[in-house]
């Protein structure tokens, strides 16, 4: 239970850090960017759902892979996901999937660096919590990036 | 009955070896499974058992009617029908724990477990790579009208427009 919470302590902390809160705007910002150019109420609801999906699948799984492949799939089915946009000309689906298989890895160092270590299995399991626990707290702040950036062009277009 | 202390390593499984395995995999498939293959394999991996899953792989293998454009399909099947047999091994390893013999059901459903954790990888993989264009042979990546008659089909005759 100590180390659970001690666990927890440790993912609040490396989520909150700097580097890990600006990729997650970064992100946000991106999401909002690819599917505002989106018309229409019905259209930007439907948007808002795929914001709303991605966290719920976060939040409910336990497997790191199971967001991964929704994202994938996400990719393939939705052409917001995989639209150019920006300067850089980047897919919001490929960056979050490139994120969350190796952009996240330093962070997840970060929290079982003389906490979490060894190669069995029990730690293994531990480490993917970890991992987890990060994705989870990554596409949250993503989340509520989105929405503030897109009640901002909101306001922008009523006023 | 598969316990939770099964359940929770086929996840470590299917996070840090199923999950690389699949994508390595479907990188190794020339052209992206057609939306029909994705969705046949899809429900036998999710309502039927192994041996069941087994038979269906076997058949779409050995099928000899796939049309010229589809001659990829039969290498895809042979080749997770190879994969699966080589995931057993981790089948096996996590049965170990148990202290007595496991019984043959509890060994075909960890299997199940198993393959499926690897399908859905396959086919997340199998999507993302056709919509990025990341195939070998990218020709046929638009899977929405695979399956589907070429030139002006209107669907079938209804009843009415039939000569009687």
């Amino acid at each position: 239970m100590k180390k659970r919470i001690e666990l927890i302590i440790r993912v609040n902390k490396e989520a909150g850090s700097e580097e890990f809160y600006q990729k997650s705007q970064d992100l946000g910002i991106l999401a909002a960017q690819s599917f505002r150019e989106e018309q229409g109420r019905e259209r930007q609801q439907r948007h808002r759902a795929q914001m709303t999906g991605l966290e719920n699948i976060a939040e409910t799984t336990l497997k790191v892979t199971d967001v991964l492949d929704y994202v994938k799939k996400q990719t393939a089915r939705q052409k917001g996901w995989q639209k150019e946009v920006g300067a850089n000309k980047e897919r919001f689906g490929e960056v979050l999937k490139k994120e969350i298989e190796s952009g996240l890895k330093t962070f997840v160092d970060n929290v079982c660096n003389g906490f979490i270590e060894g190669t069995t299995d029990d730690v293994k399991q531990e480490r993917q919590e970890a991992y987890l626990l990060l994705v989870r707290q990554f596409i949250r702040q993503l989340v509520v990036r989105y929405e503030y950036q897109v009640s901002q062009v909101e306001e922008r277009v009523r006023s | 009955m598969i316990t939770e202390q099964e359940q929770e390593k086929i996840r470590l499984l299917s996070d840090i070896e199923l999950y690389p395995q699949a994508v390595e995999f479907i990188h190794g498939v020339a052209r992206q499974l057609p939306q029909t293959q994705i969705n046949g394999l899809l429900n036998v991996s999710l309502a039927n058992t192994y041996d069941e899953l087994e038979r269906f792989i076997d058949h779409q293998r050995t099928r000899t009617t796939w049309r010229r454009e589809d001659a990829h399909i039969p290498d895809f099947y042979k080749r997770l029908s190879q994969k699966l047999k080589q995931l057993e091994a981790y089948a096996l390893s996590i049965m170990k724990s148990r202290t007595g013999q496991p019984s043959r059901e509890d060994m075909q459903t960890l299997k199940m477990l198993l393959a499926r954790e690897f399908i859905q990888h396959v086919l997340a993989e199998n999507a993302y790579m056709g919509a990025t264009r990341a195939f070998q042979n990218p020709d046929r990546d638009n899977t929405r009208n695979q399956g589907r008659p070429q030139g002006n089909y209107r669907g079938p005759a209804t009843r009415q427009g039939r000569v009687q």
